[in-house]
Formats: structure tokens, C-alpha cells, sequence
């Protein structure tokens, strides 16, 4: 297990800022709904258009690190997708046995589940070791954060999320807001493309989507090496470009001059693990 | 005749007469003795107290922002949580508006983490707490992710050297008949063969080998199966 030690460190410190401005990005997804108004649907209640999402602003990266977050956020994608589809090794009987039978998850509330969940939902979700608790666990949190079925607590659930006091939503406003979005409602991909590509960089059909060699190629880039045929060297370090200092004097001129809007690389350095593990969430 | 519920009433003694027994009988031996009557000469070090007075926490805080800065930057953010239920005074320090600590742990430790989220001009420690939780969360989950992926690798480490161990066992097996008597033979190869098989249906769900294609390499490497499977296990 030793020899996989560096590798596995290389990829968290190399993931970890990735998801951080993953995080970034699906906070601004959740406050842009809800800070859109309702619209009457053709059944007449109303709902949020989730056609808010995408906007420019969302997307104030770099181009590299746009680069690296969306091929990051493709592999989230399927993982997020394959923690909450049924096991397609699963048999009929197995199936049944397990009571994976009922319908899954739609593409909509894959979606609310994303956005409101944040990381949070997906470190869940990746805890629980079965297809069924997944659901179950996706179903109860879509559950109790609307107005229309939990009609005590639904508020404390929202501030579960650690939004501030004013961006919680009314009951009507947050009924409407569950309500949004629908299976044709993409979230990173369009808008990153949109992005991409009035930055001067022009990504193919393939790479738009998810894909097996896309996703290889983001691991294999996270690890430094070709996991899925090799064994790591015997001689694998990590890169030293990522690693800083941590005690500098000019750590306060460092955050203050940069100008760039580069996603943090280093806070894993400011922070020992006693303290990181302070925030247990 | 008094009823027996009547005389264990009148034996019991009265609640505050308990208490001063109690209070004679133990704990006045315990006591510690008055101040003046201590014998000041086994203390080994003697603290004036306006010494000790200079080192509690509220001088600390009269310290010029510089100095407190340079001390308190020394903690990690756990012992800035820590300090704060110390005192009203540290709480104040480390939370208020305008706290330099607060600001100091924002523009150096969060680096550009202000650019994504920009920093507000009041209530500064709750959004660093906010930064800190997102953060931490994204940093978990990366560990689970490269453990997952470390598993994962050494699994198929694993089943690549059992497959080897197998066929070269086969290839015994079947180049040294000699050795064994037709009967055991038999047995041995069936015996393989049921390994063999019992391997592959295994396998398959989460299996990553050469002649796989790559979308059963990455099926395998983020399989969702619910138990590992037995070559897992082992």
C-alpha cells in the first residue's frame, strides 16, 4: 500500500483545489436560482427557470484552470451519475431481492440534489456503501428541504446548507425553486463551452461530454503516471511545483498582490491536519 | 407501637444536619490550609503576584495588534477556535469586526480564495469559517476519491499476479503428467478449472485487465458494487 502513498497524495493535492472551485461554481448555480424569480408553468404553478444557470459570471476562472475544471467536473459527473444509477451488473433477481426495482432519480433531481447538496451530497453519497441507501438517502434530502412535503423543518434544512439568513428562501420561493429544473437542463457543460470559446479555445464534440479517454486522461494527469497500465515507479515523487512553503513572511503580500483569479493551491499547506480536521463536515 | 415508616423518619437525621456532619467529618480534614498559614518555604518557585497577574490572558491583549499578530499566527486554525472559548476578551479578539488575526488568516493562509469568494467588510471570521468548511469538504473528498482509486489499483495488482500464479499452475499441470496419477490429474485440473471460473465471474463486475476495453477499466475502477468481491476480500 506504500507504494501507492505518493500517489495518492499527489492526487488528493492536485484534486483538492479542483473540487474547491467545483464547490465555487455550484454555490454560485444555487444562489443564481434562487435569486431568480418564478414563472408560471403550463400547469399553472410556478417554477424557476433554471436557464439562469450558465451565465458568464459563473465562470470567472483562467482558461487553464477552466480546462482542468471541467475535465474535473466530467469525472464528477459520472462518478455523481454512477453513485445514483442501478448497478447494471445487477441481475433481475438480485434486483429484486435488493429492492432496486422502483424507478431511479430523474435527471432533474439529480440536479437538485448537485446544486443544493454541493460536495457535501456527493461525499454522502460516496460514503454509502449500496445503491439503495444512495437513493434513499438522495429521496430524503430532496424530501426535506421542500416546503410542500416537509412542512415543519424544511427551514433548519436550508440552513443546514450554511447559506446566509437572507438567501434563504420562502415557502413559496423554495417550492418553486425544487420544481426547476428538467432533464434537458445541463449545468457545467454549456456554459463552460460558451466560456472556453470566447476565450479562444474551441473544445471538440468528444470532449464536451463525458467520455471514457477523457476521464482517463484527467486521472492519469492527477497521478503523474498511466494508472490503469503501469504500476507507479519505484522512484515516484511528487511534483514540486505545487508544494509552498508554509512559513514565509510574505505570506500577506503574497495573498494581497496577486492579481490573478487563479483557484488556491496551497491552503492545504496553511492547514495541519489537526486544524483541517477541525471542520468536520 | 410506632409504625416502622414512623421510626425510620424519626432516625433519619434533618437534610441540613446531614450536611454539617458531612462537612465536619471529611471534608474539613481535606481542606486545604488558609493562605497565612502555609508554609511558604516548600513552594519551590514564588510567583509575585503582580507577576502572575502579567501573564494571564487580559495583558496578552494589551500587547500592541503587531506583537498579539506575531503570537497568535503561530496557531493552526483549531487553536484559534480553541482560544476563542478561553475568554470574552480572546473571543472578541479573534471574531470581532475588526480583527487582525481574522484578517491576517484571510489574506495570507486563504491565498486567492478571496477572488473566487470575495471577502466581506464585516463578520470576516464567519466567512472564513465558511471558506474553511468548503475547503475541508473538497479536500475529503479528494482523499476518499484517491483512496478509491488506490484500492482500486491494488486490486488489479492483485489479480494480476493470482491469474499469473494460475496459469503457470496450469501449465504444470499439464506438462508434467508424470508426476501425478491419471485420477489426480483429474481432480487437480477440475479443481483449477472451478478456481478459474469462480475468478472471472468475479471479476467481470469490477475487473481491470489488458484485454478489457477501457470502459470496463473505468467501470472497474469507480465500481459501485456494494462488497468487494473475494479477491478483493483477500
Amino acid at each position: 500500500m506504500l507504494l501507492y502513498q505518493p500517489v495518492a497524495q499527489r492526487i488528493r493535492r492536485r484534486m483538492t483545489p479542483l473540487l474547491f472551485a467545483i464547490s465555487h461554481y455550484l454555490s454560485s448555480c444555487q444562489s443564481a436560482v434562487l435569486s431568480s424569480p418564478a414563472v408560471l408553468t403550463l400547469e399553472g404553478e410556478s417554477a424557476v427557470c433554471w436557464t439562469c444557470v450558465g451565465s458568464p459570471d459563473q465562470y470567472p476562472y483562467p482558461v487553464s484552470q477552466l480546462l482542468s475544471m471541467h475535465y474535473c467536473w466530467l469525472f464528477l459527473e459520472w462518478i455523481f451519475n454512477s453513485l445514483l444509477s442501478r448497478p447494471s451488473y445487477a441481475g433481475s433477481i438480485e434486483r429484486a431481492v435488493r429492492g432496486w426495482r422502483s424507478t431511479p432519480l430523474d435527471a432533474g433531481s439529480l440536479i437538485q440534489v448537485l446544486v443544493h447538496g454541493n460536495l457535501g451530497a456527493i461525499k454522502q453519497l460516496f460514503m454509502l456503501k449500496d445503491y439503495g441507501e444512495r437513493k434513499k438517502w438522495a429521496k430524503t434530502f430532496l424530501r426535506n428541504i421542500n416546503p410542500e412535503t416537509n412542512g415543519l423543518a424544511w427551514q433548519e434544512e436550508w440552513e443546514k446548507m450554511h447559506l446566509r439568513v437572507a438567501d434563504i428562501p420562502s415557502k413559496t420561493q423554495g417550492a418553486a425553486v425544487l420544481r426547476g429544473p428538467s432533464a434537458g437542463d445541463s449545468l457545467w457543460t454549456k456554459g463552460a463551452a460558451r466560456r472556453l470559446r470566447a476565450l479562444g479555445v474551441d473544445l471538440g464534440g468528444n470532449e464536451l461530454h463525458k467520455s471514457v479517454e477523457a476521464t482517463m486522461r484527467f486521472l492519469t494527469d492527477m497521478a503523474g503516471f498511466d494508472l490503469f497500465h503501469e504500476q507507479p515507479p519505484e522512484d515516484f515523487q511528487e511534483d514540486d511545483e505545487d508544494v509552498e512553503d508554509d512559513d514565509d513572511d510574505d505570506d500577506v503580500t503574497q495573498g494581497a498582490d496577486t492579481e490573478s483569479n487563479e483557484v488556491p493551491t496551497a491552503i492545504s499547506e496553511s492547514l495541519d491536519e489537526e486544524g483541517a480536521n477541525y471542520w468536520d463536515v | 407501637m410506632p409504625s416502622l415508616a414512623k421510626l425510620s423518619r424519626t432516625n433519619t437525621p434533618e437534610p441540613n444536619q446531614a450536611d454539617t456532619k458531612r462537612r465536619k467529618s471529611s471534608v474539613a480534614s481535606l481542606k486545604a490550609l488558609p493562605l497565612p498559614f502555609r508554609n511558604k518555604s516548600k513552594d519551590p518557585i514564588q510567583v509575585p503576584a503582580t507577576h502572575t497577574e502579567k501573564l494571564s490572558g487580559t495583558n496578552l491583549l494589551n500587547l500592541p495588534t503587531e506583537l498579539q499578530l506575531q503570537v497568535l499566527r503561530h496557531l493552526s486554525f483549531s487553536d484559534l477556535c480553541a482560544l476563542r472559548a478561553t475568554s470574552r476578551d480572546f473571543n472578541q479578539s479573534v471574531t470581532g469586526p475588526e480583527s487582525a488575526i481574522t484578517r491576517y488568516w484571510i489574506a495570507s493562509k486563504l491565498h486567492n480564495v478571496h477572488r473566487l469568494y470575495p471577502a466581506p467588510s464585516h463578520d470576516q471570521w464567519r466567512y472564513l469559517c465558511s471558506q474553511m468548511r468548503r475547503w475541508n469538504t473538497a479536500r475529503h473528498l479528494a482523499d476518499m476519491i484517491a483512496r478509491h482509486i488506490q484500492y482500486k489499483t491494488l486490486l488489479y495488482v492483485q489479480r494480476h499476479s493470482s491469474s499469473e500464479f494460475l496459469s503457470s499452475s496450469i501449465l504444470a499441470a499439464l506438462l508434467l503428467p508424470s508426476v501425478y496419477s491419471d485420477q489426480t490429474r483429474l481432480v487437480f485440473l477440475s479443481t483449477i478449472f472451478q478456481l478459474w471460473t469462480l475468478r472471472l465471474s468475479c471479476q467481470k463486475p469490477c475487473g481491470v485487465t489488458d484485454d478489457w476495453t477501457a470502459t470496463s477499466q473505468l467501470r472497474g475502477c469507480f465500481c459501485t458494487s456494494p462488497s468487494p468481491s473475494v479477491f478483493g476480500a483477500g
